[in-house]
């Protein structure tokens, strides 16, 4: 996209947060072996020093208790142990038994993570299962509210409370492994980051990665980066900057612009509204995104 | 004096002649007791929508602010007899003036409509969210498509009429294009040229293909100018040749 809506967040993150999603192959799973050896070699424990976000898609496999366990907890402590680093992790499941199970194996062993119930579902909508106080899940509410970035008197004044008692509570959130601290200098406060609410933003990421075509044809990744690209560029830079990154995007993406305009063509012959503004709207979801996050700045 | 051209409805929208008018998801919802997603032409009898119509379709901002003005996120007052108020507020960037709240007034009463809209200013929940965005955009980019193949053909056959001269119109209902037909013995050559600003490439494919629906990308020529003049910064020119 040429306009303004797609580009890319800023943040307080030095580098956008990583997105690492993993969904095991859809298959019977009595074996723990097989999980743990799929986890391990799926999350190798290695702290890379950067935020990011593990999403385990649970649709389309069939898991014993055992095996579930196998393959969330280990995975949940070496998170709350620090072992990979500022990492969030989200559990998709459509399953409402396995939600109620993953629910009671967070609570016994004190781990913090996330569930969605929808690969569509935006991250930042994923709910935080654990050992959250209802104050906790009221707070991060808060927190995504305000952006999912915050600093603890945005707090203060999102809930209507003394700057102390904001402090302590966004300091549960991080002390329970729900928030990300980033240490500021004393004058613009320290930001607490809500990786989910910052791994939509600036990875534009769905839970389940591009496999889902909102239209009927899909947008291969690297149009999508080259639409980022100019979009970044478009008000920074001159015109002809502008033209120049136009044209290479063009005639890199010739072909896919060329099938794109025949799908088109054909549409509009046959007068076929209805997909013509489905092709129109292909990217209102991030226009719309970017819109509403420019209020709560 | 003349009047301003008359509003539309069109799906959520009231299109006024520089922006138009909504109505938040959460406003039709919990305010009004509609369905989140109705039409604005369905919720206009309300009084509260008349208001909003008659009062803030030729200007955005009303007289009296709700609590103190605050640059661009100020919220302004809308009423309706003694009875009827709302709150109202105009997102100039992207071109839309939302209902944000509404309730009775009751001065003095807990339920009134003032502490109401205050409490949700607080709160931030008065400003629209990303679903009222979404659904903005994709009624703009309906109404774009709905238009856009006539008025590109209507513009073109102006053109065909004015050999060699460019014609400049709008399509789709926001693109302003220009469009100039020049014929060399038995080739008729099509140069369309508009503003690569604000687009998305998808508007490219859309604005091209409605001119020639049965070419495609590929037949297109990207220039750096038109014949009669230099391209404007951020404008591009497109040509087209047919037997």
């Amino acid at each position: 996209m040429l306009c303004m809506e797609t580009m890319v967040q800023t943040t307080v993150l030095d580098h956008p947060v990583i997105p690492r999603p993993w969904r095991p192959p859809t298959a019977v799973y009595p074996n723990r072996h097989e999980i743990a050896h799929n986890r391990n070699e799926s999350f190798p424990p290695t702290a890379s020093g950067r935020e990011q976000v593990f999403l385990i898609n649970l649709d389309g496999g069939f898991f014993s208790p055992g095996s579930l366990v196998e393959m969330i907890l280990p995975l949940a402590q070496a998170i709350r142990a620090g072992v990979y680093g500022p990492t969030a992790l989200v559990v998709i499941t459509s399953d409402d038994s396995t939600i109620e199970f993953l629910e009671a194996v967070a609570t016994r062993h004190d781990l913090c993570f996330f569930i969605s119930t929808s690969t569509n579902q935006p991250l930042s909508e994923a709910r935080p299962v654990g050992t959250l106080t209802a104050m906790d899940a009221e707070t991060l509410a808060l927190v995504r509210q305000g952006g999912g970035e915050v600093t603890s008197s945005r707090v203060a004044i999102l809930a209507g409370i003394e700057p102390n008692a904001a402090v302590n509570r966004v300091s549960s959130l991080v002390r329970k492994g729900y928030l990300h601290r980033v240490n500021r200098p004393r004058s613009e406060g320290d930001a607490f980051v809500d990786l989910l609410s910052a791994a939509e933003r600036t990875s534009n990421l769905k839970p389940s990665g591009p496999t889902t075509p909102e239209v009927e044809f899909d947008i291969p990744e690297d149009v999508r980066q080259g639409v980022l690209q100019i979009a970044a560029m478009q008000g920074s830079q001159p015109a002809e900057v502008l033209m120049r990154a136009w044209r290479e995007f063009m005639n890199r993406q010739r072909e896919f612009l060329e099938k794109d305009s025949k799908e088109v063509g054909r549409m509009i012959r046959e007068g076929d509204t209805d997909n013509l503004a489905k092709y129109a709207s292909r990217h209102a979801r991030e226009r719309a995104k970017e819109a509403s996050s420019r209020i709560r700045r | 004096m003349h009047s301003p051209p008359p509003s539309q409805h069109h799906r959520g929208s009231c299109v006024c002649e520089h922006y138009e008018l909504r109505i938040t998801q959460r406003c039709l919802s919990s305010d009004l007791n509609l369905e989140p997603t109705t039409d604005f032409s369905a919720a206009a009898a309300h009084p509260i929508v008349h208001a909003l119509e008659s009062q803030r379709s030729t200007n955005p901002r009303g007289s009296k602010t709700v609590g103190p003005a605050a640059g661009e996120h100020t919220i302004y007052r809308l009423g309706h007899g003694n009875d009827h108020r709302g709150a109202t507020w105009f997102d100039e960037s992207n071109g839309v003036l939302w209902l944000c709240a509404y309730r009775l007034h009751r001065s003095g009463e807990a339920d009134d409509a003032f502490p109401y809209f205050h409490e949700l200013i607080q709160s931030g929940n008065i400003w629209p969210i990303e679903n009222d965005y979404e659904a903005l955009f994709s009624d703009r980019d309906r109404r774009f498509v709905e238009t856009l193949p006539q008025d590109a053909q209507v513009l073109l056959a102006r053109a065909r009429s004015n050999l060699g001269m460019e014609q400049t119109g709008v399509i789709g209902g926001e693109e302003t294009t220009g469009v100039l037909v020049e014929v060399v013995e038995t080739l008729e050559e099509t140069y369309v040229v508009f503003s690569l600003a604000q687009k998305d490439y998808t508007r490219i494919v859309l604005i091209l293909e409605a001119f020639y629906p049965d070419h495609s990308f590929n037949d297109w020529e990207l220039l750096t100018a038109l014949p009669t003049r230099t391209l404007r910064p951020n404008e591009v020119c497109y040509r087209i040749l047919h037997g």
